[in-house]
């Protein structure tokens, strides 16, 4: 065999080894997609976005008080979490580059990410809501918060440690001061980056169950009281699946499936923006 | 100080932070509306010296200045100095081109901008003005409101020009403008910065030896942090005075 068909021969060995690995992942994503597809579609009805869950055992009902609660919490997670992790980063990546404490932040950053969800759970159950009694919303956006921040800090840091640094010296060379600098040149700059991280950390929230049966709970009833236990879906799934009723259990595939779906749009949506916003590059 | 200059520096010392004793006991002047080139061998200092003139020095902690910039009457390497203000007086164009990730519009408006600038009208006609002034408004009129990156190098380079140009400064600090460029792109920024003089007083650094005897009135030597020698660049080209200065413009070192 000459030199060349035994380089050829490797080279369609390692594409096939890695289509292979592709397929592979495929398969298992398009499997649980439709899976899901395939049992929650059915419990997909107007009723189960517009009505309360109905008592146990019976007939009907939707999940409201679910979808509303997600969404409450959601959105006060994302309304603390993204402003407070871009401030963060913007501070590690301007204010303290180079510094050895930024580096140890960074760090450690870096390790909340990977803590898993149910040890903030439990904390904010520990600062929250055991001082205040009882289980609330609040809490539940807090942990979720708390779990957004170090992903957005770290995108942001990273965003922003890749926009050259002679683009910034061109700024401060026309007179700007750095906030100015910061604020209308680099994160122009890295603006589709740090999108991407938010977009990220607000689909990796709303997939969170653990934290949020240690802070928000659940409530069967309609609420939109963050004082209070609120529902959420990923809770209600958890409850639903592990129930006895045959009605909880598709209601739940249902639910997964608007969640699967929500993470869907908010990416296809983000980066759709990202497009129509900075199109003109 | 004499009556026509524009920029005076005396005795000037430079350290960076490390401790780098980057310039030497630096004297020379900068005649107002003329070109000055300085030329030297890599870390020779000269965009040490270039760095002082808009104090970017200062954006990084530990570096220190000794001796005196006379500008305008002023030392501008005193502490009471408005860094945003001779900054703004003081433009500096770089090796790379430095386009903001914005329209070519908001590239050329974003000094006035910073200037306080917002009337619509008199931002289009300044930064009209502008474009001209660094002969790319032919080229990109109709596409002001694209983005900056979708210009070539040379197009870039020239825009950053017209970006500092529209602040109306009266000294640009160009370093090395052209090395990152296609011949054709740097002869339309030689004929450019010669063009230029007749409005602001230009300090160039280069590598690029033809360039300062093409476009420069006055040529600097630098060697090791210490200026060797400075004088008409023809003379210099044709008649240096120093044996240093004089093996380096014939190719014998650096």
């Amino acid at each position: 065999m000459t030199g060349q068909q035994w380089r050829k021969l490797r080279g369609y060995g390692g594409l096939s080894l890695s289509t292979l690995a592709a397929a592979l992942g495929l398969f298992w994503l398009f499997f649980i997609l439709s899976d899901v597809v395939i049992h929650g579609i059915g419990a997909l009805t107007p009723e189960l976005f517009m009505k309360d869950p109905a008592p146990p055992g019976v007939a009907g009902g939707g999940m409201r008080n679910a979808f509303v609660g997600q969404l409450l919490i959601t959105f006060f997670a994302t309304l603390f979490g993204v402003p407070l992790g871009i401030l963060g980063g913007t501070f590690l990546a301007e204010y303290a580059r180079g510094k050895g404490f930024a580096r140890f932040i960074s760090i450690l950053a870096d390790i909340m990410v990977s803590v898993p969800s149910i040890v903030i759970g439990t904390f904010v159950y520990a600062v929250l809501v055991r001082p205040l009694g009882h289980f609330s919303g609040w809490a539940g956006a807090a942990a979720l918060a708390l779990i957004m921040i170090p992903v957005v800090v770290r995108t942001t840091e990273d965003m922003l440690t890749l926009v050259p640094w002679s683009q910034r010296e061109a700024a401060f060379a026309l007179g700007a001061p750095y906030y100015k600098v910061i604020i209308q040149v680099v994160y122009r700059g890295a603006a589709t980056g740090i999108l991407t991280g938010v977009l990220l950390s607000v689909a990796r929230v709303s997939g969170e169950t653990a934290p949020l049966l240690f802070t928000s709970f659940n409530n069967a009833y309609y609420s939109a009281d963050m004082g209070q236990p609120i529902a959420s879906l990923t809770a209600t799934i958890f409850q639903y699946a592990m129930g006895p009723f045959e009605e909880w259990h598709t209601q739940a595939w249902a639910a997964s499936l608007v969640i699967t779906l929500f993470i869907l749009i908010l990416t296809v949506a983000g980066r759709a923006i990202i497009r129509w916003r900075y199109s003109h590059r | 100080m004499t009556p026509e200059s524009t920029l005076e520096v005396k005795n000037l010392d430079f350290y960076y932070a490390g401790g780098v004793h980057a310039l030497k006991a630096v004297s020379l002047y900068a005649r107002k509306h003329s070109v000055t080139a300085l030329i030297g061998p890599s870390g020779c200092g000269k965009t040490t010296l270039l760095r002082c003139f808009n104090r970017m020095h200062d954006l990084y902690p530990g570096n220190r200045y000794e001796g005196e910039i006379l500008y305008g009457g002023r030392n501008i390497l005193s502490r009471d100095v408005d860094l945003i203000d001779l900054r703004s007086r003081v433009g500096m164009v770089f090796q790379k081109p430095t386009p903001f990730p914005m329209s070519i519009f908001d590239n050329i408006a974003y000094g006035l901008k910073l200037k306080g600038l917002r009337k619509r009208s008199e931002l289009s006609e300044r930064v009209e003005n502008a474009l001209r002034g660094a002969a790319l408004w032919d080229e990109v009129k109709d596409q002001l409101g694209k983005s900056a990156y979708r210009l070539s190098g040379g197009q870039q380079q020239r825009l950053v020009i017209a970006r500092a140009l529209a602040v109306e400064p009266e000294v640009l600090l160009f370093d090395e403008p052209t090395s990152a460029l296609d011949p054709i792109s740097t002869a339309k920024i030689e004929e450019l910065v010669v063009a230029l003089k007749r409005t602001v007083t230009i300090i160039i650094v280069t590598h690029n030896m033809q360039q300062a005897a093409r476009i420069s009135d006055t040529t600097g030597f630098f060697m090791l942090g210490e200026l060797i020698e400075i004088g008409d660049t023809d003379r210099i080209f044709t008649n240096p005075g120093n044996k240093l200065t004089e093996d380096y413009i014939t190719g014998r070192f650096g």
